[in-house]
């Protein structure tokens, strides 16, 4: 099958990691609440305010990933990262990058090549062409309505 | 973006090099960098919109930098008690250029930038062990250069 973005991809070596897989997963991913918000399910690197780093882009590695999605393993491991980046680390505008919500979905072995899972629950997933996870995800969780029932 | 408060320049007055990022989702966060002098510098992401990611930067000594690493000092305390008693804010666009450069105190940052009052780091979380060992290795490496002068001097 053909990645989503071959053309970006190709000239990066070892993209997609050698040891990503065509799995079936449980994945829980950030957005805004309009699911047909443009930069849902867009990588990072071709959302159109890219915040980007030249220097950190050189590494393969950083710049593969930036033609993935992000997803978490399960809503716990996202709601973590989420509040640890906001405050615990201190990002208090974090949902103007992240989104407002979690939503979940089934990927299956047919949307791409998915990497491993690290320490923090997170993985990427390396589309390939055709696939439209926005009809495959669903929001279960409204962050901003959270913390501000004061559940941060 | 926030309306800012402060001294509008020309253009970045700082030629600073890409160290390390010392946190990451989709991309860098907060990143350490350098100048020729081996001052130590953060950008601090703060701000989005459709045209630009805004950055606040600021030097840090290595004793800063040493405590920030170890919890011992918060972002927040960092960002208001830069070494310079200055920061800068910048405006970069999709090409990497730096638009709308403004010198500020940091307490006229808005308080949308300001980093909440117990922001503290932690490495284990934040870094891969490779990327622990080199930022030790820097904060070490500038602690033995300066016992190193003294002692000549002592």
């Amino acid at each position: 099958m053909r990645f989503k973005y071959k053309e970006l991809i190709s000239h990066i070596p070892n993209c997609p990691p050698s040891d990503s897989q065509c799995k079936e997963i449980t994945a829980f991913r950030f957005v805004f609440e309009d699911l047909n918000h443009r930069n849902n399910f867009i990588p990072v690197l071709l959302i159109n305010t890219q915040r980007i780093n030249t220097a950190r882009l050189k590494k393969d590695a950083d710049k593969c990933a930036g033609y993935a999605l992000s997803f978490f393993s399960t809503l716990e491991n996202a709601k973590k990262r989420y509040f640890e980046l906001k405050y615990k680390r201190g990002l208090k505008n974090i949902d103007k990058i992240l989104g407002t919500h979690i939503a979940q979905g089934l990927i299956i072995e047919n949307d791409g090549v998915v990497s491993k899972v690290d320490k923090q629950g997170h993985f990427n997933l390396h589309e390939f062409e055709q696939v439209d996870l926005k009809s495959q995800f669903s929001l279960i969780y409204a962050i901003v309505e959270d913390e501000n029932n004061g559940n941060a | 973006m926030e309306t800012l408060k402060g001294f509008k320049l020309d253009k970045f007055p700082l030629k600073l090099e890409h160290m390390a990022d010392l946190i990451y989702f989709d991309g860098p966060l907060l990143s350490l960098f350098e100048n020729h002098f081996g001052e130590n510098y953060f950008y601090c992401w703060c701000d989005v919109d459709d045209r630009y990611n805004r950055w606040f930067v600021f030097r840090v000594s290595y004793e800063q930098l040493r405590l920030y690493l170890m919890q011992q000092i918060s972002l927040h305390d960092l960002t208001l008690n830069p070494v310079d008693g200055l920061v800068y804010c910048l405006d970069i666009d999709n090409d990497v250029q730096y638009q709308n450069v403004y010198l500020l105190r940091p307490t006229n940052l808005p308080e949308a930038y300001i980093p909440s009052t117990d922001s503290y780091y932690d490495l284990e979380s934040e870094l891969e062990e490779e990327e622990k060992k080199a930022i030790f290795s820097r904060v070490l490496t500038a602690a033995n250069t300066a016992i190193y002068s003294l002692k000549k001097i002592m």
